[in-house]
């Protein structure tokens, strides 16, 4: 069985300053990862270094055993790769440009995700909400057929019924070989579907456990959570 | 569905499929519904529900029938002794909560039987 | 692995939608010029005359266009994240501009062509001066090809420098930084020139072949010495761009990442 993702010693400054430092995280296919850090603390960044988005960095990074950089961005599906679409486009149009551009896109699932979520494809996307928007680049997402899935705060500013619909639309078309990696601050968004739970803190992944291991313990997962951080609220 | 985030929730998932076969929805013999079907039903991950199904299964409450899907047992001893142990656990529950209010096992069993007696008379009232 | 030859055609694609919106409008304008001629209060030549400085404005704010959509492709998710090497998208998308730009060429053209049948205008054309017009034309596209590369370069190096210093918020500071390595590209233009002007010197070619202002009388034997002496510039130009494109590529492999949303990390 191959791993979904390896990262080995990863470093990455910028700016003059250390975003992350000696990373080292391992996970196996098919699994719902949640990857948990206060605000600031990284996630992001590294999401963006397992895509291909952030280059210039120390240590290996492996998608399902591929570490050139192309042969990544093959294997990896990135939430925020509806950022530069054309804003006057419609819905429809916006699967034939994917279709085009990643091999992997499918066409059939992205209509019936967008249908799902309640999207219509005549709309253009600048007259969407936020919150539509952000349903859209969710099914964009997973209507590519990738080893490793990325979410980048997909609930980011989502009202209950929407995310419901989200969360649904996750747990049908998610592959079952595929692995997801869902960051969030508000762990309350996606702790029961979490398989495994990695925490960032100051620059390197501090934590990786199996969620239901947490909660046999008699912690629910938030809890896990804030004990890395003391007591201190981080919104 | 509503669940405890402070227990596993594969184990949550045992149980609510055990109260399923004690109430009668899942009768002995009857097919489970798929692993797919139960996770989103259920709004839970697949590999939970795997891990769920797996430990009913080694239990010998479910049984699975390669290519055709898991299925409730029509083994009724198993399931009874099941029902006493899901039984049991409730119990359990009760017994801890009265005796944290300071009543012994005698005062529990006059109580409970009050209550039962109030209960149906307001039933019978209706 | 996507094929580069679907991403070029997607980028020809956007960028020519854009530019079809440019030449409607050319078009709108010279056909109420048109009318306006027709209406006898504009001449056969004032019509030819402003519409081919109309149409050279246009080609500028094509050019102006395709550069913007090309820097945009280095810093955005949207393209950086298609499985492709990074050596190919920017051949893609240099293809696709040389492509929109030789088709937003011809399209003005045209349209000058049906302007001048419109309303026949007097020039001489000496049969010597298609070949001519067809290198001047070559010429011009390498030229723009260079100073596309560029600024390609001027911009990949700025996102370089403020990656790698500390946060620079001010915003005076990110201009002039921009102000800084625009003087740098300048600087090294006008050495490519000069290297260009030495070599020519060397190679035993006049000055006035290295201007190349075109004079209205061009006898046959003159005109092929200047095209041949095109020709040679056109190649020149060419090899700047691939050396300035190899170190592009360099910089988009090792260098240059996407724009961040605007939370940090």
């Amino acid at each position: 069985m191959n791993e979904a993702l390896t990262i080995q010693g990863l470093s990455y400054r910028r700016n003059q300053k250390q975003i992350l430092k000696d990373v080292n995280l391992t996970l196996p296919d098919g699994q719902i990862v949640g990857l948990l850090g206060a605000n600031a603390a990284g996630k992001t960044t590294l999401m963006r270094l397992i895509a291909g988005s952030a280059i210039h960095f120390r240590g290996t990074i492996a998608v399902a055993g591929e570490t050139e950089v192309a042969l990544r961005k093959s294997r990896v599906s990135f939430s925020t790769q509806l950022d530069g679409f054309d804003a006057n486009w419609r819905v429809g149009q916006v699967a034939d440009v994917m279709a085009m551009l990643f091999a992997d896109f499918r066409s059939e699932d992205y209509i019936q995700l967008v249908s799902l979520l309640g999207l219509s494809q005549k709309q253009r996307i600048k007259r969407l909400s936020k919150g539509n928007q952000r349903k859209l680049g969710l099914a964009v997402t997973l209507a590519r057929r990738a080893q490793l899935y990325l979410l980048d705060e997909p609930f980011d500013g989502i009202d209950v019924m929407t995310r419901k619909a989200m969360l649904n639309s996750i747990l049908q078309w998610k592959p079952e070989t595929a692995t997801m990696v869902i960051s969030d601050h508000h762990v309350e968004d996606i702790e029961r579907l979490l398989d495994q739970v990695v925490v960032i803190k100051d620059q390197t992944v501090v934590a990786q456990e199996d969620a239901d291991n947490i909660r046999a313990q008699g912690q629910s997962i938030e809890t896990y959570f804030e004990s890395f951080y003391g007591g201190e609220t981080h919104d | 569905m509503e669940f405890d985030d402070k227990v596993p929730i594969y184990y949550q998932i045992e149980q609510y499929i055990d109260r399923e076969i004690i109430t009668g929805n899942l009768a002995p013999g009857d097919q489970v519904p798929a692993v797919r079907q139960l996770a989103l039903t259920l709004t839970v991950n697949v590999n939970t529900i795997q891990r769920a199904l797996a430990e009913l299964i080694r239990q010998g409450i479910l049984v699975s029938e390669r290519g055709k899907g898991n299925f409730v047992t029509t083994d009724t001893m198993v399931i009874a002794k099941m029902k006493r142990r899901v039984i049991e656990t409730e119990l359990a529950k009760t017994y801890e909560h009265l005796a944290g209010l300071d009543m012994a096992p005698a005062e529990m069993v006059a109580a409970l039987e009050a209550y039962i007696e109030t209960r149906e008379e307001g039933e019978r009232h209706e | 692995m996507t094929n580069m030859g679907k991403v070029t055609w997607q980028l020809v694609k956007e960028r020519g939608h854009k530019l079809l919106q440019l030449l409607g409008l050319y078009l709108l304008v010279m056909m109420i010029l048109v009318v306006v001629s027709l209406l006898g209060r504009l001449g056969a030549s004032e019509l030819f005359g402003i519409g081919v400085s109309f149409g050279m404005l246009t080609a500028i704010a094509g050019f102006l266009s395709l550069a913007v959509s090309q820097e945009r492709v280095w810093v955005s998710n949207r393209w950086r994240l298609v499985p492709i090497a990074n050596w190919k998208l920017y051949a893609a998308s240099t293809l696709a501009n040389v492509v929109a730009t030789v088709l937003l060429w011809l399209l003005l053209g045209l349209i000058i062509l049906a302007l001048a049948m419109v309303k026949p205008v007097q020039i001489d054309w000496p049969i010597e001066a298609v070949p001519f017009a067809l290198s001047f034309g070559c010429l011009f596209l390498v030229m723009l090809l260079l100073l596309g590369c560029l600024i390609s370069l001027a911009h990949m190096l700025s996102l370089m420098i403020t990656d790698f210093l500390p946060g620079m918020k001010e915003k005076w500071l990110k201009g002039l930084l921009t102000f800084g390595v625009v003087l740098v590209a300048l600087k090294l233009v006008a050495w490519f020139f000069d290297g260009i002007s030495w070599l020519f010197r060397v190679m035993g070619f006049s000055a006035t072949a290295v201007d190349y202002s075109t004079g209205t009388a061009l006898t046959a034997q003159i005109s092929q010495v200047i095209i041949v002496d095109m020709w040679l510039a056109i190649a020149i130009f060419l090899v700047g761009s691939v050396c300035l494109s190899l170190v592009n590529c360099y910089l988009l492999r090792y260098w240059v990442e996407t724009k961040q949303a605007q939370q940090t990390a």
